[in-house]
């Protein structure tokens, strides 16, 4: 696994490389001290494993999540910010406490390479620029933060510049317009239904017979969203695949 | 429990409430009996002037040891309407028996229950006013009891304590460094163990010279400089009449750490943070802590920190300490203006 550290005190990076030295399928290819140099890095990099420490100069850590297009395998290193952490689901990432404890980091580690694996099974090659939908991404809400499989969406639904993202009980609205959406999500999983919906084809549970000559699609979780009769056609077209 | 010696008010309610009771009686002896004699009126001021004043001022005592100033209203209630009629009835009996024993005739009916009743109503009287000034007095004692607790409390509440970020983050860098550069981890154990012990002690004192806690800073510096490297540059300018000084302790620790936080840390390149005192015309104690870098929202400058800055001044100077946040030149600019002695 190809790790990136980042981190603003020298030393704090410098003790976790000391740290890694003893993990052979780790291997450092890089280290940031700030959230600008971390975001190059990753653009420019190879990067499967993210180190990220949360209070940096002038950003936070989840300032740099939120500017990422996917989040790599994530793994915290905060000094006192545990409770911010909390709120993540437990799969989707782990936290280390300074000073670092060998066995904790070992144990984080684990759990990462067996998120490694998962992912590069279910990751199909990638499209283009489209993301695949095995990527994760970082939502952000307010203080609440989720990191999210793309395949785990049900619905995005458009609110002028901003839009609504469902998954599991969760509802966070995000700054994204539903058109960008559209252009970096896979067309043969995210199914743009009307101007306000975008779902993911692999929730679809019903098609009825609606208003207006159109029909009701329902989603896994009881969502129903309202389309035309020529988007009713091309659904038809696409869920006969 | 031994009755404490009583007060200035006490003898003065004593008096003024037996002199006056004294001359209710005589007044009405003189204008009322149909005949007088000197026995009578010695009788009233003896009684009156000098056995009441006594029995009551043995009361007092009496109702200290047997802990009646501790009771609550309604168990002391019924045993003073007890003592007062036990009294009055022994009082009666004891004038009744002096003016005979004075060859006087024996009293009528109507005389014995009037001299009851007015013995009555005097012990009433006094016990009334000696409770209720006492019940007063003690109210006042505890509100000063909770003054000085709150004061404390509130002290205690503001007193700095040491950023568990910084201390997590310099104990990871220790860690590293006593792996790789045990020479440099064990001057840094010697910091971050004079800093805990400078912050844990700090509730010892209300105020300490200025010198310690200059030497305080100076530890904590040489910490956020391994942390920092090359991003932080310190000026000091101490002025040697300034050291001596008394300020409260963790306070100007605060301010360079607030300088550090809000200030170098934030900023990729680094910067200054300069530390200036001076004792001003005025004979005060000027203290500047700046660092570069700018003031952000007045939500974010205020902080919690300043706040508590603020708060720990007011409770301790009152009105004659000031603080002052501003930005100059690229410069945040923290000012403290102090009296050079506690209060």
């Amino acid at each position: 696994m190809n790790a990136l550290i980042v981190d603003d005190e020298r030393l704090a990076r410098a003790e976790l490389r000391r740290l890694l030295g003893a993990h052979d399928d780790v291997s450092i290819v890089g280290e940031a001290a700030t959230v600008d140099e971390a975001e190059t890095r990753l653009r420019e990099l190879p990067v499967d494993l993210l180190f990220l420490d949360i209070k940096m100069p002038g950003a936070t850590g989840f300032d740099l999540l939120e500017r990422l297009d996917r989040v790599p395998l994530l793994v915290f290193t905060t000094a006192y910010d545990e409770f911010a952490l909390r709120a993540f689901e437990v799969n989707a990432c782990d936290y280390l406490l300074k000073p670092i404890r060998p066995d904790r980091l070992a144990a984080a580690l684990d759990k990462m390479r067996t998120l490694w694996t998962a992912m590069r099974a279910a990751a199909p090659a990638a499209t283009g620029t489209r993301r695949p939908a095995t990527d994760r991404v970082f939502l952000r809400d307010g203080d609440r933060c989720w990191i999210v499989t793309i395949a785990d969406i049900v619905l995005f639904e458009g609110e002028g510049n901003y839009a609504r993202v469902l998954f599991g009980a969760n509802r966070p609205l995000i700054r994204t317009s539903l058109n960008a959406l559209e252009a970096r999500l896979d067309p043969a999983l995210f199914f743009r239904a009307s101007r306000r919906h975008l779902f993911n084809l692999r929730f679809v549970d019903r098609v009825d017979a609606g208003v207006d000559d159109g029909y009701t699609v329902t989603l896994r979780g009881g969502v129903s969203v309202g389309i035309s009769r020529r988007q009713g056609r091309q659904l038809r077209e696409r869920l006969g695949l | 429990m031994t009755p404490p010696a009583p007060g200035r008010p006490y003898w003065i309610c004593q008096a003024a409430g037996w002199g006056g009771f004294v001359a209710y009686v005589l007044g009405g002896y003189v204008f009322g009996a149909p005949e007088h004699n000197t026995t009578d009126i010695i009788s009233i001021v003896f009684f009156n002037a000098v056995v009441c004043p006594a029995i009551t001022h043995g009361l007092r005592h009496w109702m200290y040891v047997h802990g009646w100033h501790e009771l609550s209203n309604r168990r002391r209630f019924p045993r003073l309407i007890g003592v007062v009629i036990g009294l009055s009835v022994t009082l009666t009996a004891a004038v009744a028996f002096s003016l005979m024993l004075a060859g006087q005739s024996m009293m009528r009916m109507q005389g014995v229950f009037g001299i009851t009743a007015g013995f009555a109503m005097a012990f009433t009287g006094w016990l009334t006013i000696y409770f209720a000034v006492h019940a007063r007095r003690e109210r006042d004692a505890l509100q000063l009891r909770l003054t000085v607790v709150a004061r404390e409390a509130q002290l205690r509440a503001l007193r700095a304590q040491l950023n568990p970020h910084f201390l997590f983050n310099c104990l990871n860098s220790l860690r590293h460094l006593i792996a790789t550069q045990p020479a440099r981890a064990e001057l840094m154990l010697n910091n971050l163990a004079e800093l805990l012990r400078y912050s844990l002690n700090a509730d010892r004192a209300e105020t300490v010279p200025l010198a310690e806690e200059l030497r305080i800073v100076d530890e904590y510096l040489n910490l956020e400089r391994v942390r920092l490297d090359e991003r932080l540059t310190v000026e000091r300018r101490i002025a040697p009449e300034a050291a001596r000084a008394q300020v409260p302790p963790m306070l100007v620790q605060m301010l360079v750490e607030n300088a550090i936080k809000h200030g170098i840390s934030e900023l990729p390149a680094g910067g200054v943070v300069r530390i200036d005192t001076a004792v001003a015309p005025d004979g005060r104690l000027n203290l500047l802590v700046a660092n570069t870098g700018r003031l952000g929202s007045p939500a974010e400058a205020g902080g919690l920190g300043l706040e508590n800055v603020k708060g720990r001044l007011r409770l301790i100077y009152g009105d004659a300490a000031s603080f002052s946040l501003s930005e100059r030149d690229g410069m945040v600019e923290a000012r403290l203006v102090l009296p050079m002695e506690r209060p």
